[in-house]
């Protein structure tokens, strides 16, 4: 290949599909080298239930393609502040951990190291989390915006639970209104020449030639699954045991939370994610140990629910990542190239890593190598810290008795983990690698709340008498709750954000 | 060192840049009220004497770390203003481009600018890429200022910039404020160390003169030779010569001459290359070379020839090996 690439194929359904398809668009729109996108859609598999929770990185997303916050609420999403966990070290037991920092860094060093000093040594009871400004708005429902002296402080965030049909119903119908070419098929076979694509053949006769082709297909990968080496997906099964998935809707909760809530039980996890017209529920758990059924009765236990295998969607997930998700002039972005459970919000944050790096790296012209090479390089190391920080849930719980938890609280993990977690076990440092979708603060909520105490602190906290530490801790609560007082209730920040803006849902 | 016992005594093994920074940074952020800070160094040993051109980081050291006063700085070590370094000579005689601090052109929708430049470059546009640099355009000029923080919209970007100093009235300023932190030094050369029979731990030095210096945790700034890194650890040693064959310098400084350049010159030379770094008082020079192409006094002669002003003192010289300890503790 040595002409630029004038036309993109993207062949796929649903979210990969749209966004990325939307996303390329967008990206060469009004360029003196026009592109043209092909969107091959494949049948959708998207039910009423699903949805999509995401991280705050969702936003840039949004950004990028310019697009209102209205587009979640009017399709009846949600803001997530955090996820709230239940049960994972044992019942009643719970944890926040919420978008943002915690306290407020004296001398240069971290406000956890005070607080491990005052767990520890000065009788202090309250927990990290509450110490954090979007926790505690989170706790009285409200919307984080900062003032300009708390922003100086507090990383305040928050990212979203989507509404999966109609969010995606507008992206598609906005990627079409802006030239996106749309097709409806079914891939019959490709055809390749050394090692790339040359043609696609669709089961009604047709034929698409592009110069760059994009699997958005998901789990089947049915682009780069022809082009890759047997051993190229990696699965990660044995760090994360959970294989099948049952999501559902319930009524929604009133008042309505602006978190997510993770609650754990003996075969897998539950969650519930506010929307504002349902509650989307998922659970998550190891066909080993349990049958649909099972689950399902379990569910309509613990959610005071009657669900019935009929109404709700059963799915399985392969957990793992392809070593290579770009081969040849085939990229797999999104779930094509990893494949994750939904435990921390991450399923479109895959397909955001995708489009980020594809942009960066589009090709111009020449042989693709080289983009390739540095593209699946930066998408491992993303994945890999993301894999992780997903394994320290189950490697950390105390969830005795129970086999798969017992069986996962001893697994071998990743060296990468197995190092994060003894150094902050034993000093309260964070080590962060390259490549850290989730950042220090995000990984000291959770260490901390699946109940790691640092063993010691940084020792330049001494300098810090005990009684003028008292004060600043007051001092620092006292702020969180006036600024939190001023913060509009989410209700608020919703209604304001749905009438006020046009019709349109791109600014 | 013994475990779970908190550091009280740290024993910093070298004066120098390396040394009296590390004492005054220490003094600065651990303080030495609940712990003891000493460093041993012995006049005796020569300083290198070189390492007087320094990146904009240093800023954050001096400023951030240390609280120093900028013009104080300044005024104590003979130091001036660096905008970035010059290359001299080495795409081809007569070419050379600068490596200015700060930042090229402005990106723009997220992609940089470099591929906006390379656009309209390739496309006939006639001005080098480091023309969209401030840096490089107040070099050029042989002009500096600092940032200004005037209220209102912006209309110049941030200047970055950097110092050249006389290494040893640096050294000499610092160890000034770590002794007024309350860092104590002793004059002495190191005959032998102690370790802990358990653990290999340091446990002392001791000193020509007999004396004995006990410590818990011991930092070595006693530069190449690595006193205890390597003669008490044998910590080891990647050597990169194959990719940096330089081993040899030759340093003299001479009078100042000409106007005053804000930016240090590299300037390639037949078996190495040659810097030029200004100070208010004299100009710093050295020729860095690969002694397998040149010998010693031949390096000398061809940098005294190769003065812009007249030498001050007779070329030192310095041997090394470019490379970096396999173990750093």
């Amino acid at each position: 290949m040595d002409k630029p690439i004038k036309k993109v194929a993207v062949v796929g359904r649903d979210a990969d599909a749209w966004l990325a398809a939307l996303i390329l668009r967008l990206s060469f729109l009004k360029a003196e080298n026009p592109i043209e996108i092909v969107l091959i859609e494949l049948p959708s598999k998207l039910h009423p239930h699903e949805f999509y929770s995401v991280l705050p990185s969702h936003q840039v997303l949004h950004k990028v393609m310019g697009l209102r916050e209205s587009v979640v609420f009017k399709t009846a999403g949600q803001c997530s502040l955090g996820q709230r966990f239940f049960n994972w070290s044992g019942e009643s037991t719970s944890f926040f951990h919420g978008y943002d920092t915690h306290g407020v860094p004296v001398n240069n060093i971290e406000f956890l190291h005070y607080w491990v000093k005052a767990r520890k040594h000065m009788q202090l009871e309250l927990p990290l989390e509450d110490f954090s400004f979007v926790v505690e708005a989170a706790k009285q429902g409200k919307f984080p915006s900062l003032s300009d002296s708390a922003a100086q402080v507090s990383n305040a965030t928050y990212g979203y639970h989507l509404n999966a049909l109609p969010y995606i119903s507008a992206i598609a119908k906005e990627a079409i209104g802006l030239g996106v070419v749309h097709k409806i098929g079914e891939l019959k076979s490709l055809d390749q020449i050394d090692g790339n694509i040359s043609c696609l053949h669709l089961s009604d006769g047709s034929q698409v030639q592009a110069d760059l082709y994009i699997d958005a297909s998901g789990e089947d990968a049915i682009l780069i699954s022809q082009l890759e080496a047997a051993d190229n997906f990696e699965s990660w099964g044995q760090w994360l045991p959970c294989d099948k998935k049952i999501t559902a809707s319930l009524p929604p909760l009133s008042p309505m939370p602006g978190f997510a809530q993770i609650v754990a039980f003996q075969q897998g996890w539950i969650g519930y994610f506010p929307l504002l017209n349902r509650t989307a529920l998922t659970a998550i758990y190891s066909s080993e140990y349990a049958t649909a059924e099972q689950i399902i009765n379990k569910v309509n236990k613990v959610s005071k629910a009657s669900l019935k295998a009929e109404s709700v969607v059963q799915s399985t997930i392969k957990t793992g990542a392809r070593k290579k998700s770009w081969i040849g002039n085939c990229v797999a972005i999104g779930e094509s190239a990893a494949s994750i459970e939904p435990l921390d919000a991450t399923q479109l944050h895959i397909l955001h890593l995708s489009m980020l790096f594809l942009r960066r790296l589009f090709p111009n012209s020449g042989d693709l190598k080289l983009e390739a090479d540095l593209y699946n390089e930066k998408m491992q190391s993303h994945l890999t810290n993301i894999r992780d920080f997903l394994v320290a849930h189950y490697k950390l719980n105390q969830r005795h008795g129970e086999p798969l938890w017992d069986a996962q609280r001893n697994m071998q993990i990743p060296q990468s983990l197995e190092e994060k977690i003894s150094l902050f076990s034993s000093r309260g440092m964070v080590a962060m690698c390259e490549d850290e979708t989730f950042l220090e603060e995000n990984w000291a909520s959770i260490l901390i709340g699946h109940g790691i105490m640092p063993e010691t602190y940084d020792p330049l906290v001494e300098k810090v008498s005990r009684p003028d530490q008292v004060k600043h801790f007051q001092k620092i609560l006292q702020y969180i709750a006036a600024e939190v007082a001023a913060m509009p209730s989410m209700q608020s920040h919703i209604e304001i954000n749905t009438e006020s803006s046009k019709s349109s849902i791109f600014s | 060192m013994i475990m779970n016992q908190r550091i009280k005594n740290i024993i910093i093994v070298g004066g120098g840049t390396a040394g009296w920074m590390t004492a005054a940074a220490l003094s600065k952020t651990i303080g030495c009220r609940s712990c003891k800070i000493t460093l041993v160094e012995s006049e005796q040993i020569g300083t290198v004497g070189v390492g007087e051109a320094t990146l904009p980081l240093i800023n954050l050291f001096n400023k951030n770390v240390l609280g120093l006063d900028e013009n104080e700085f300044v005024r104590e070590t003979n130091a001036t203003f660096k905008l970035g370094i010059e290359f001299a000579d080495w795409r081809k005689v007569g070419h050379s481009y600068f490596h200015p601090f700060g930042h090229i052109g402005v990106d723009m929708d997220g992609i940089s600018f470099m591929h906006y430049w390379l656009r309209w470059y390739k496309a006939g546009g006639g001005l080098d890429f480091s023309r969209f640099n401030a840096e490089t355009e107040a070099a050029r000029s042989l002009k500096f200022m600092r940032t200004t923080n005037e209220p209102g919209p912006k209309v110049m970007p941030d200047i970055y910039y950097a110092f050249h100093f006389d290494a040893s009235l640096y050294a000499a300023y610092l160890r000034r404020y770590a002794e007024k932190l309350g860092v104590s030094r002793i004059e002495g050369m190191i005959e032998s160390v102690n370790q802990h029979p358990d653990n290999g731990y340091i446990s002392s030095l001791v000193l020509k003169n007999g004396e004995t210096i006990e410590g818990d945790f011991f930092i070595d700034c006693s530069g190449f030779k690595g006193i205890l890194i390597e003669q008490v650890y044998q910590a080891g040693y990647y050597d990169w010569s194959h990719w940096l064959p330089v081993n040899r310098a030759a340093a003299v400084p001479c009078e100042s001459a000409g106007e005053l350049l804000p930016f240090t010159r590299s300037t390639a030379r037949e078996s190495g290359w040659q810097w030029r770094i200004p100070l208010q008082h004299r100009i710093g020079n050295g020729y860095v070379f690969c002694d397998q192409y040149i010998s010693e006094d031949e390096a000398a002669d061809k940098l005294l020839s190769r003065l812009d002003g007249r030498a001050l003192d007779k070329p030192k010289s310095l041997r090394f090996v470019t490379g970096v300890r396999k173990k750093a503790g």
